[in-house]
């Protein structure tokens, strides 16, 4: 039997920042695309969604 | 968190995860084409346009529009007439055996400013057509609605429980890391998790609008028996009328009544979103959002008089911004793009979930503790 079962090595906090950070990104591109036709603000709700995009091909297939 | 919680999620996660895998598969794979279904029909050259004409060139009157399309089929009674948010210059109109049937329509685009038939519309064959069943009912009609709905849910009950199990097998990774070069397995669970976490908020929204979508044929008929009943009382009982008044009069009392809005939607006397006495004439907004607000606003079809207009109750609301929401049609090409990353993103999650489980069935984890410990999936 494994003695430190729940070593924390990261907590809660540690663990989810990063995906609070792009989920609110994605909700606010999401939103703001539907009550904005064009301008500035289209522009920002749509860096709010290509963001998760960047985040996974960095990660995946860029940083190895 | 204790060994036994996360041994309930885990289970939640496994079998609801399980149970709508195959059809989440097929939700995202028919998806894709619908994302560009627009493109697909020009490219396909299933869809006339109109020609450029000035853009100060009068409109022919609706009532010459209509019976240009009547003129291809006597026989038949017209049902809807519609156009899309950006294009002013056709106008589609569906003609049925009867004002209420479903099979067997014609629809008949015409140009709305020399009212020449463009094209007869097929809106019920070819692959987009296959595509789009798959995707909304699986051939089933309402029942297939409603169970896809309901797979939705068991969708969202993944997700939500994928979340908390994140965090249990994150303690000792970072973010976005990969462990590519030990066991193929730790790589597929670090590009499910990863991956799944990322897309999280995306995913949710297009499942849980889906899941409304999935609602919408039952929402249109309490809408009518809550709103369009009311509406139309005074005339409960009239004989419905033999001839009709202008079509043309009737749009113009229409846009009178919403002047800054655009009549987008036309339904006929006797059809579901109308009464036997009324040409219902839906009339949008012009920003995104307000562009799916359809506000109807009915006309008698004999005086071409007004008789109501109401908003749109929160209910058919819900309905119609979960619409864009979920098919992402609302940002032009670039959120096209993206809602199309994100649904392959959403395939891999789907895919490597699948292969995570069948490689692993037949092994019996007693030792959860272990295996969290080594970040491994239970």
């Amino acid at each position: 039997m494994v003695t430190h079962i729940f070593m924390q090595n990261k907590n809660l906090k540690q663990i989810f920042i990063w995906p609070i950070i792009l989920g609110v990104l994605s909700a606010i591109g999401l939103v703001v695309a539907l009550l904005v036709e064009e301008g500035v603000l289209e522009g920002a709700s749509l860096i709010g969604l290509v963001t998760p995009i960047i985040v996974i091909i960095y990660f995946y297939w860029i940083k190895k | 968190m204790r060994v036994k919680s996360l041994k309930t999620w885990a289970w939640v996660h496994k079998w609801s995860s399980l149970v709508c895998t195959a059809f989440m598969l097929l939700l995202c794979l028919t998806g894709l084409p619908l994302i560009f279904a627009h493109e697909i029909d020009h490219l396909l050259g299933n869809e006339v346009e109109a020609p450029e004409m000035p853009a100060n060139t009068p409109l022919a009157s609706m009532d010459t529009l209509l019976s240009g399309a009547k003129a291809l089929y006597p026989g038949r009674v017209p049902q809807f007439a519609f156009r899309e948010i950006d294009d002013d210059k056709t106008w589609t109109i569906s003609l049925g055996t009867t004002a209420t049937s479903e099979d067997d329509t014609k629809f008949i685009k015409l140009d709305a400013r020399t009212a020449k038939v463009l094209q007869e519309h097929k809106f019920d064959e070819g692959f987009m057509h296959i595509m789009f069943r798959l995707h909304v009912d699986l051939f089933a009609g309402l029942p297939g609605m409603l169970f896809l709905g309901l797979m939705g849910l068991l969708l969202v009950v993944a997700i939500i429980s994928g979340v908390v199990l994140y965090a249990p097998f994150m303690r000792k990774l970072e973010f976005g890391e990969i462990r590519r070069d030990k066991q193929p397995k730790l790589k597929r669970l670090d590009t499910h998790n990863f991956l799944g976490v990322v897309t999280l908020v995306w995913a949710l929204v297009v499942g849980t609008t889906g899941i409304i979508n999935a609602w919408a044929d039952l929402v249109i008929k309490y809408w009518q028996f809550d709103q369009m009943s009311a509406m139309t009382a005074p005339y409960k009982g009239l004989p419905p009328p033999k001839t009709f008044g202008s079509l043309q009069a009737a749009a113009s009392t229409a846009q009178a009544r919403e002047p800054h809005m655009k009549l987008g939607f036309i339904a006929f006397p006797g059809t579901d979103f109308s009464s036997p006495h009324h040409y219902a004439m839906f009339m949008r907004g012009d920003s995104p959002i307000t562009s799916r607000l359809f506000k109807p606003v009915l006309i008698d079809a004999q005086t071409s008089k007004l008789t109501d207009s109401r908003e749109v109750p929160w209910y058919l609301a819900t309905l119609l911004i979960s619409q864009p929401l979920h098919f992402g049609d609302y940002g032009g090409m670039p959120l096209k793009i993206i809602w199309t990353i994100l649904d392959i993103f959403t395939i891999v999650v789907l895919w490597t979930g699948l292969v995570l489980w069948w490689k692993k069935r037949h092994q019996y984890a007693p030792d959860i503790e272990a295996r969290i410990n080594l970040s491994e999936a239970y």
